[in-house]
């Protein structure tokens, strides 16, 4: 060892601890996770969304005698009248902590656990009767995986290419064939999954792979892009739109190529009916990003009034939309709420006020509504939780 | 959060942040590091193995959130030959030396910084710096030879040697 390294040794192992900012580091965590969740399970949505039978919101059309249909969004606001039926129920656990993900779609419930026995990252992918919960099969899957999807009649899982898994992971269980298949990304991150032209389209490091549904990786796009992927989603229409930095780029299924680039900062939160996209600046709002070209008051469909950062959305089977987000403006102690919006309420111009329906302080993740008006989601604790408005 | 997670990262905090200060050069910037690295840590609870003694696992988490950050800001970041600071004498030149040092690291590119953080301060040997970052072994050899190399010139340059 010569004297520069020693010097060093010394430097560092004798490094002062430098004074910390904050206070309760163990409170400052648990807070970011479970906001970190809720984005989590508002990526998802970006594809559980796509697969869902019910159009999520009713995108008024206007025809112009002299050009093609545009978006017409609301005039005027007014606030949503309640929901007739509805009690303002609470929600209902209906497991213990444990679950990672949830998904909905094929007519069942499918839920992430883990086995916290195993010390091998052994994992379970189950598939529950949406309302009762009951166990109607189980797939082993492995670890790592954190985004959770449910598209083309399968389940799929990602996760990988960080500090614990050096290589991204995609595993899909084909509950027809009772298989698991997994494709290994060296050194990428595999993250969000779309569903378009039959394919999934997945998050892989910078660029987009294009996966078949016997889980083979046939195609991919590369992203001229510097900046970190953030999302993808696909919209009802069939377009694939993928968040890069401060931009979306629409990728084309055909071609493998990005044909299109808007400037648009807000999150994917998931499909919104025909070719928009649901999204949040300052309110909700449902985009159809191929018109901010036009402007972006033609590309805004429904805008919706919030009272916080919406964080996730899912079309409800009843036609109306279900909505975290934050009851305020300061996302430290203000609680996270899981609002319920009617279909009624989704036609004119729709606001989140104090008659709105809601679930408080849910802080829901993964929402993944049944077939019967309600949602499952997974609450701060990691417990499966139910809520019928 | 789970009761053994919560005990580490309340009995470990101070010395995360001054960890993740070595890697960085900044400590504010490093308290941002370590919370990113924990919530990871906090959201992958279930699947990491030895949740007895997660300090490994949070150690790369750190490692690799620098990396992360270093990636989307390095179009702002500038490589520096000079010191970022002067040091203020404080009547002991190993105290001086040591001060000099590590203000001479916090001007390495962070891989390099990294390399030479796993190596001098968790004594991690050439393989097991290579597994945290995810590269060769040639890899960390270069990177540790260019950041000593570069260490000897700025410190030279700074003559806090003679």
């Amino acid at each position: 060892m010569n004297d520069i390294e020693e010097l060093l040794r010394d430097a560092l192992q004798s490094a002062p601890t430098p004074e910390t900012l904050v206070g309760d580091p163990v409170a400052t965590i648990e807070r970011r996770a479970g906001r970190a969740r809720a984005f989590i399970a508002g990526g998802a949505l970006a594809a559980v969304a796509v697969i869902t039978t019910a159009v999520v919101v009713p995108l008024q059309l206007t025809k112009q005698a002299d050009g093609p249909s545009r978006l017409g969004g609301p005039t005027a606001t007014q606030p949503p009248s309640p929901r007739p039926s509805s009690t303002n129920r609470p929600p209902t656990s209906w497991s213990s902590p444990g679950v990672l993900a949830l998904a909905s779609g094929g007519g069942s419930l499918w839920a992430l656990r883990a086995d916290p026995n195993s010390q091998s990252g052994q994992m379970y992918v189950d598939r529950l009767d949406a309302r009762t919960h009951a166990r109607h099969g189980r797939w082993a899957v492995q670890a790592p995986g954190s985004w959770f999807f449910y598209g083309l009649g399968r389940v799929w899982l990602t996760g990988g290419g960080d500090g614990a898994y050096p290589d991204g992971s995609l595993q899909m269980v084909d509950p027809a064939r009772a298989s698991v298949r997994s494709l290994t990304a060296t050194h990428q991150q595999l993250s969000g999954v779309a569903f378009a032209g039959g394919h999934a389209w997945v998050i892989a490091g910078r660029n987009i792979w294009e996966v078949n549904t016997d889980g083979a990786h046939v195609g991919t796009v590369a992203l001229p892009a510097e900046a970190d992927q953030l999302g993808i989603a696909a919209t009802d229409s069939g377009q694939v739109w993928v968040k890069v930095g401060k931009r979306w780029l629409r990728i084309d299924p055909a071609t493998r190529r990005v044909v299109d680039t808007v400037q648009w900062n807000g999150p994917m939160l998931g499909a919104a009916g025909g070719d928009a996209i649901w999204t949040y600046d300052g309110r909700l709002i449902a985009l159809s990003p191929a018109l901010l070209h036009q402007g972006t008051s033609v590309a805004e469909g429904s805008r919706i009034a919030v009272p916080g950062v919406v964080t996730a959305v899912a079309p409800s089977s009843d036609g109306g939309l279900f909505v975290v987000a934050l009851d305020g403006t300061n996302a430290e102690s203000d609680p996270t709420n899981l609002y319920y919006l009617s279909e009624r309420a989704l036609t004119g111009t729709a606001a989140i006020n104090d008659q709105t329906p809601k679930a408080e302080n849910a802080a829901a993740s993964y929402l993944a509504p049944d077939n019967t008006g309600g949602v499952n989601y997974t609450d701060a604790n990691g417990a499966g939780a139910h809520w019928a408005p | 959060m789970d009761a053994r997670l919560a005990d580490y990262v309340r009995g470990q905090w101070p010395s995360l942040v001054r960890y993740a200060t070595m890697l960085c050069g900044d400590a504010v910037e490093a308290e941002e590091l370590v919370q990113s690295a924990l919530v990871r840590v906090t959201l992958r609870w279930p699947f990491i193995r030895d949740k007895d003694d997660p300090g490994a696992y949070v150690k790369r988490s750190i490692v690799h959130a620098n990396i992360n950050r270093w990636r989307r800001v390095r179009s702002r970041e500038t490589v520096t030959d000079k010191l970022p600071e002067r040091g203020v004498a404080d009547g002991s030149a190993a105290f001086a030396n040591q001060d000099a040092v590590r203000r001479a690291l916090a001007g390495l590119p962070p891989r390099q910084r990294a390399v030479l953080v796993l190596r001098y301060l968790d004594d991690m040997s050439e393989q097991e710096a290579a597994n945290v970052l995810g590269c060769s072994v040639g890899t960390i050899k270069s990177q540790t030879h260019k950041g000593l190399t570069k260490l000897r010139e700025i410190f030279a340059t700074d003559e806090v040697m003679s």
